[in-house]
């Protein structure tokens, strides 16, 4: 009996322990959002006094609110238009016989494998002869389609039944019609936790913006709040408010949409 | 007899325009999708190798091309800096993807049972993977800052010397291996934990009734059950781990001293610092070999799981 209540012991002086890991920067950062400019690194946890400055010079003395919109403009539209344009060839591969449908299907799934990071200089390149540096689509048009999103996508077609798309074509529906009205709406979770992982791919993306936008203004939030910690832009307490204001969107999103979202990562294992 | 023929061919007719249109349709369906892999997946596929064989000028706002041959492969093996970073690189998986891995699998079977509490703490250590890399790579850099960092403060509180945590050649990759771990062993949990939700509770009260251990019940139920798991959170946790870039761009720069240069950094500098394009091109031309042959070797072991 002795040793179960040791074993307890334990575990939660350690789950204790990661827990305070996890939680003690984020908590500081927090805190540190709120301390006067003079005060930081001053104090080691809880300053003097607390002050709105550094939310107050981030929302009104830079384009922070223009980042924010940039970024959920591009997620927003990426995200849709993926969503969309997979779906339709996630139907054809899954549910319309064509002739090279497992050919195309196979270079897609062959296609997972090149990591998006060896691509870089030459879709800089290509970017550079489209006429698209410096311009969203860039971002947002090569977004427009994924192999991993269909090949997710085209398991959940082929699990529906086939009575139901032939009920539609009895009725008179062509086939888009029957993907539209009838088979989508069947697969409304999947797609939710597609878009959830595309939308906040997007929204976490770096090295794709810092390489092709160049202009401040047109910026997205990761590379704009990264460019605060230059030798130029010393203020800390800004950065600060900065991490907790670009952060607390996809916070909110993560807790409403938890569910989806955590379905995605497990269902990411079907890939291997 | 003839009017019974052509009702036939009719009705075979008839087959062939319904297949002509699903065919029709399937290219139809598809095509979206593959013209954009087609432009921007395949064709700079394809492109980088074109351009790893060219030198690339930039002469009044526009690139011109010559072709070298395998020139720029020669100058990346001369590169003594080449191998160093793709070293660095190759050495991340080895130090961070075992850490991460124990920590993802013990914390998910500890909280093994569902109950409101595991929940909670689940969430709880999940939050560090819903923030970007960029923002935690920040504040990082901030605590472990020398001389104004809490880390450091904490530290001479308790009668420690400071320590030179991102200006240290040695300390600086531990560093950034410390942060890429804090960062991303949430991930991995949530995967271990959806695995062992999967266990069958008929095999633990098996084993219960033939008087096995906790510790027995671990290592011959759970952990030859997580197997796939494992494998696949090994190939991932490797797979992000090798292709690092946020961390060192925030945190360091690569330096001091080239210690944390790491080699999609590299290419990156090589490529927009420095305008070697095709230089650039040559060594994301061998990463994405070493990528390969890494992703062969674990899905051979994957399968032979089968």
């Amino acid at each position: 009996m002795h040793t179960k209540y040791i074993y307890s012991f334990v575990k939660y002086i350690f789950l204790l322990l990661v827990a305070i890991t996890v939680l003690v920067p984020l908590i500081y950062v927090l805190i540190t959002s709120f301390t006067p400019l003079d005060e930081i690194g001053k104090r080691v946890f809880i300053p003097d006094h607390f002050s709105l400055r550094n939310y107050r010079v981030v929302l009104f003395d830079t384009p922070f609110v223009r980042y924010i919109g940039n970024t959920l403009f591009v997620g927003i539209v990426a995200t849709a238009g993926n969503l969309l344009t997979s779906s339709l060839a996630a139907f054809g591969f899954a549910r319309v016989r064509f002739p090279g449908r497992n050919l195309i299907f196979m270079v897609f799934v062959a296609t997972m494998i090149i990591p998006g990071e060896v691509l870089i200089v030459p879709m800089y390149m290509l970017m550079g002869k489209l006429g698209w540096v410096d311009s969203y689509n860039a971002l947002i048009i090569p977004a427009l389609a994924s192999a991993f999103n269909i090949f997710f996508l085209r398991q959940f077609f082929l699990g529906l039944p086939q009575e139901l798309e032939d009920a539609a074509y009895i009725d008179g529906c062509g086939r888009f019609r029957a993907f539209w009205n009838i088979m989508l709406p069947l697969i409304k979770a999947p797609l939710m936790t597609l878009g959830l992982l595309t939308f906040f791919a997007t929204w976490d993306s770096f090295l794709w913006p810092l390489t092709v936008i160049n202009s401040v203004q047109k910026q997205m939030i990761q590379v704009a709040i990264s460019l605060l910690n230059t030798e130029t832009f010393t203020d800390v307490g800004a950065q600060f408010s900065n991490v907790v204001l670009s952060s607390l969107p996809i916070i909110i999103f993560f807790l409403l949409f938890q569910k989806y979202y955590l379905a995605g990562i497990t269902a990411g294992s079907v890939k291997g | 007899m003839t009017n019974q023929e052509s009702h036939l061919r009719i009705a075979g007719k008839s087959i062939s325009v319904r297949r002509r249109i699903e065919i029709r349709d399937g290219y139809i369906f598809v095509l979206p999708a593959l013209l954009i892999i087609s432009i921007f997946v395949i064709y700079p596929a394809i492109q980088m190798f074109i351009m790893s064989a060219n030198q690339y000028s930039y002469i009044g706002g526009v690139f011109t091309a010559k072709f070298i041959g395998l020139k720029n492969y020669i100058i990346a093996f001369n590169d003594p800096l080449f191998f160093k970073t793709m070293g660095t690189s190759l050495l991340f998986p080895l130090m961070i993807t075992p850490i991460q891995t124990a920590l993802a699998l013990l914390v998910a079977v500890l909280l093994y049972r569902n109950t409101k509490f595991a929940k909670f703490l689940r969430t709880l250590y999940f939050t560090p993977m819903v923030i970007s890399f960029v923002a935690a790579a920040m504040f990082w850099k901030s605590m472990l800052n020398t001389n104004d960092g809490v880390i450091n403060a904490l530290l001479s509180i308790i009668g420690l010397p400071r320590q030179m945590f991102l200006t240290s050649p040695h300390l600086a990759l531990i560093s950034i291996v410390v942060v890429c771990i804090w960062k991303g062993w949430g991930w991995y949990m949530v995967i271990f934990a959806s695995a062992l939700n999967e266990i069958s509770p008929e095999l633990y009260e098996s084993a219960n009734l033939d008087g096995a251990n906790a510790w027995n019940q671990f290592w011959f139920i759970t952990l030859p059950m997580l197997r796939r798991a494992m494998l696949f959170v090994i190939i991932m946790s490797t797979m992000n781990t090798i292709k690092i870039f946020t961390p060192v761009m925030v945190m360091t720069g690569g330096g001091p001293r080239n210690s944390t240069e790491v080699i999609v950094h590299y290419i990156w500098s090589a490529a927009f610092r420095n305008n070697s394009f095709g230089t650039a091109s040559a060594m994301s031309v061998m990463l994405f070999f070493i990528i390969l042959l890494i992703t062969l070797i674990q899905y051979r072991l994957m399968n032979s799981e089968e």
